[in-house]
């Protein structure tokens, strides 16, 4: 009688079949060399990797013809004062010229300046003396090279519109001056790679190359700075025009504050934005000294890069001016040429660094090259369900509208001043946010802090932001909770400032000796 | 050792665990020559065990620990319940051949 079991044993328990043989232990090796084999063929393994990289990013990231955002008919570009800074930072001098000014503005902006410039509180890691010294170096380059940039003032510094033709004659090296022959690319591209060869040699994380677009540039500049005094090293006065410079001096007042396009000296055909990655240790301490340390450093960068361009492309023959906040707005600038998407928090965010980037752009006439396209990749629908910057703010400056719209919506709506209505988009209540600026005693970085799409660019990171890509709010709440329950985005935390400063693994001298 | 940085060394040692268990799994198979299901839950397991510990090594990397050990909740426990799986079944598998095996009984 055969036992119930005996028909399904497939083979005899033996030795022969415990031991792997000879025989199958070659062929499970020889799989495994070959595969070994294929990775060190570099040429063909680079290839098929960057090949499969290009596919997905292609199915990923979309390109657009055309701004990605709805533009209302009648959206009017603002003046560089339509902001909260024009009050806040220069309310004297738009008063002075008889312009309206937002008074509240003007006091918090007082308030704001003598802490960050003076004040620390050494009971406290987040306002402390250290702090305090990281801001001052961090911010020390843009603030004596291009002074009141940041609050978008043109025309100052390395950021001046002058194109001279040759080098001061007292300078021994300088190649701020626009060459005599103009540089012939090949090809449009070859310009492209170029410029952006360039923009990465001297610092810039991203660069994208957009057209000028006058619906992104302010229509009206303010400028209280007189003429001679917005140059970086102003040459000596060449003694034969001292009473036509002392005229001048007399003369400068607030009629003459206000300026348009007319002074601008030649007419822009291309915006090179560049971007560049702010620290992530020091965001996430935000909002500290340490966090505005972060941010003061991206403005830095901003300055000496944005100069550099600016220089490269006047010594191939092409007129060239350097800008950081001022001049146009960067960020529908920086959408143009194909490094982000705008947000809910108002920031662009890229692919890689998330919101974590400071932007800077080179206003220059050079026509002949490929310009990039508008690309997307779900952030606006990301932004829809997720809300985490409105969350962190803590003015609650930040809309919590679901959708985005043509117009504001928050407590401030009937004299948002400070906002470019028009165009389809979350609008923040900057008056709030400033507020809070002025009661921190430095800048707050709080919104890019807790963006799920402020990471480390790591692998595990990469994988969580392509999940971000499938339409649907079920997932999105998934993963802006699993964002919470991770730990990440926290703001406020004292451990964020702990482990900025911690020698954990860094080695300082390229080696642990 | 001062040769490699913590990425490097992270995927070279799990690319090794990986083959180490992989061939565990195939010697597994050998012997108790389970159904296909379990080969898969297995295969699935040592996929999400491998992705946990890589997971949980970067994130500690980053100075991330709580986002470290979260991972080693969300993502080990599937890989244990998985691992789980496989084993009853190839356990139940064992326990045929090894019925099988015994000796047959004397008809009276």
């Amino acid at each position: 009688m055969l036992k119930k079991n005996q028909a399904k044993q497939k083979q005899p328990l033996d030795e022969s079949t415990l031991k792997f043989n000879r025989r199958q232990f070659l062929k499970i090796g020889s799989a495994g060399a070959a595969l070994g084999a294929i990775n060190a063929i570099e040429v063909p393994k680079k290839a098929l990797a960057s090949s499969v990289a290009k596919n997905m990013d292609k199915a990923i990231i979309k390109e657009m013809d055309n701004f990605p955002n709805e533009i209302r008919n009648d959206y009017q570009p603002p003046r560089n004062y339509d902001t909260v800074f024009g009050s806040a930072f220069f309310g004297a001098a738009l008063q002075a010229a008889g312009k309206p000014v937002d008074k509240e503005m003007m006091k918090h902006g007082r308030s704001f300046l003598q802490k960050i410039n003076y004040e620390f509180d050494n009971s406290t890691k987040s306002h402390d003396q250290l702090g305090k010294a990281l801001t001052g170096g961090a911010w020390s380059l843009s603030n004596r090279c291009v002074g009141p940039s940041p609050g978008a003032i043109s025309d100052f510094g390395l950021m001046n519109w002058a194109q001279p033709q040759d080098k001061p004659p007292y300078a021994l090296m300088d190649h701020n001056f626009v060459q005599k022959e103009k540089y012939q690319f090949k090809s449009k591209q070859e310009a492209a790679l170029a410029i952006k060869r360039a923009a990465r040699l001297y610092g810039a994380d991203l660069v994208g190359i957009a057209r000028r677009d006058k619906k992104w540039d302010y229509r009206e500049f303010l400028n209280m700075v007189p003429p001679m005094g917005r140059e970086m090293f102003p040459p000596p006065p060449d003694p034969q025009n001292l009473p036509q410079i002392i005229e001048m001096m007399k003369s400068w007042g607030p009629d003459k504050f206000f300026h348009g396009w007319e002074q601008f000296p030649f007419e822009p055909k291309t915006v090179i934005v560049l971007a560049f990655e702010m620290d992530y240790e020091g965001i996430s301490a935000s909002p500290s000294e340490i966090g505005a340390a972060a941010v003061g450093a991206g403005y830095s960068q901003m300055a000496k890069v944005s100069y550099q361009m600016s220089v490269f492309l006047k010594q191939l023959g092409y007129h060239a001016v350097a800008c950081g906040n001022d001049t146009g707005l960067s960020i529908p600038y920086a959408i143009a040429a194909g490094l982000g998407e705008g947000s809910r928090a108002g920031f662009l965010v890229t692919f890689n660094h998330g919101p974590r980037v400071r932007i800077a752009k080179v206003y220059t006439d050079l026509e002949f090259v490929d310009y990039d396209k508008p690309k997307t990749f779900g952030v606006m629908d990301f932004c829809k369900n997720c809300k985490r910057c409105a969350d962190a703010c803590p003015s609650k400056a930040i809309s919590f509208d679901d959708e985005p719209s043509f117009e504001p919506t928050h407590d401030a709506k009937d004299n948002a001043y400070f906002n470019a209505r028009g165009v389809k988009k979350y609008y923040s209540d900057h008056r709030k946010c400033f507020q809070f600026w002025d009661k921190n005693g430095t800048d707050c970085a709080n919104c890019i802090a807790a963006c799920p799409y402020n990471k480390p660019d790591f692998w595990h990171h990469r994988l969580v932001r392509k999940m971000g890509l499938v339409p649907s709010a079920g997932v999105h709440d998934v993963l802006r909770e699993a964002d919470i329950l991770f730990g990440y985005g926290n703001t406020f935390d004292d451990k964020a400032i702990d482990k900025f400063w911690s020698p954990k693994g860094r080695q300082y001298a390229g080696h642990d000796a | 050792m001062g040769i490699f940085n913590g990425s490097e060394s992270l995927f070279y040692i799990l690319g090794a665990l990986t083959l180490a268990l992989v061939f565990g799994l195939i010697y597994m198979h050998k012997i108790y020559n389970f159904k296909w299901y379990a080969t898969l839950l297995a295969a699935l397991g040592i996929f999400q065990t491998i992705f946990t510990i890589a997971w949980w090594i970067s994130s500690i990397q980053e100075g991330e620990p709580q986002a470290g050990n979260m991972g080693l909740l969300t993502f080990g426990v599937p890989a244990l319940l998985l691992f789980g799986f496989a084993q009853r079944l190839i356990s139940k598998k064992k326990a045929e051949i090894i019925v099988a095996e015994e000796p047959e009984a004397e008809t009276p």
